[in-house]
């Protein structure tokens, strides 16, 4: 079971009023709904921090506490311009060429 | 050659063509299949993820490291003394596997390599790799591949 921690936040009334519109409208609590936008985004930091640091996907779903299909969701949409070393000799062994 | 996967190649996988999963005769660990368990993006693959191979093998020869997982480890020792296949499209982890020998594939060579094995026509390989573009965590190597294969 993952720990958790009580943590009171004093949020701008723009945002405060979203969220109530959120929770109002998935007839949800207040608190369950600022707790998945806060969950979402620091996990998504998370994720970014620990791919920088050059952790394996399955390592980083352990430290961010989420799963790997979360990880590889979050890592696409920062990495469309990366590209996997050893592509070009990888295809032409593969290809026979 | 045994076909060994990680979760990232079975979540492509059953985003793209998921009823590939009968043509191949993959294999896996425990720990990887946990990895996929809450994973519930198509009806076909949770029920053909129980044809996989589940290797039960325990195997102490490589330490502890800091970037990797105990899955991943796992999946090193299993590639290596098998002889393995590795396919996983995670950079960390393909690194390591190279670095001790473990031949591996990502997901949009793996695909070439079906091409090239007979298990795909050309049609099928580029339709695969063509949803995948759409999903792949670096469309720029399925673009890639996609006009290798065209070629070939």
């Amino acid at each position: 079971m993952v720990k958790t921690k009580n943590v009171n936040v004093a949020l701008p009334d723009a945002i405060a009023t979203y969220i109530k519109s959120k929770a109002n409208e998935g007839y949800l609590s207040y608190s369950a709904v600022a707790r998945q936008y806060l969950i979402r985004a620091i996990t998504e930091e998370l994720v970014l921090k620990y791919q920088a640091e050059g952790y394996s996907y399955s390592r980083i779903a352990e430290m961010a506490e989420t799963s790997v299909t979360n990880v590889m969701e979050i890592l696409s949409r920062y990495m469309s311009e990366d590209e996997t070393p050893d592509l070009d000799d990888d295809l032409k062994e593969i290809g026979g060429i | 050659m045994k076909f060994l996967s990680n979760a990232t190649f079975l979540i492509n996988i059953s985003r793209v063509q998921p009823t590939l999963l009968d043509a191949l005769e993959l294999s896996t660990i425990k720990e990887v299949l946990e990895e996929v368990k809450y994973y519930t993006g198509d009806v076909y693959f949770q029920k053909n993820i129980k044809r996989i191979e589940v290797i039960k093998d325990r195997y102490k020869t490589i330490k502890r490291q800091k970037h990797l997982s105990y899955t991943d480890i796992k999946l090193l020792e299993v590639a290596f003394n098998r002889n393995a296949l590795l396919i996983t499209d995670d950079l960390r982890l393909r690194s390591s596997a190279k670095s001790r020998g473990i031949k591996t594939y990502t997901t949009p060579l793996f695909m070439a390599y079906l091409l090239k094995n007979g298990v795909l026509n050309k049609k099928e390989c580029i339709r695969i790799l063509a949803k995948l573009n759409r999903v792949y965590i670096r469309p720029r190597d399925v673009q890639k591949v996609i006009e290798k294969v065209k070629r070939w």
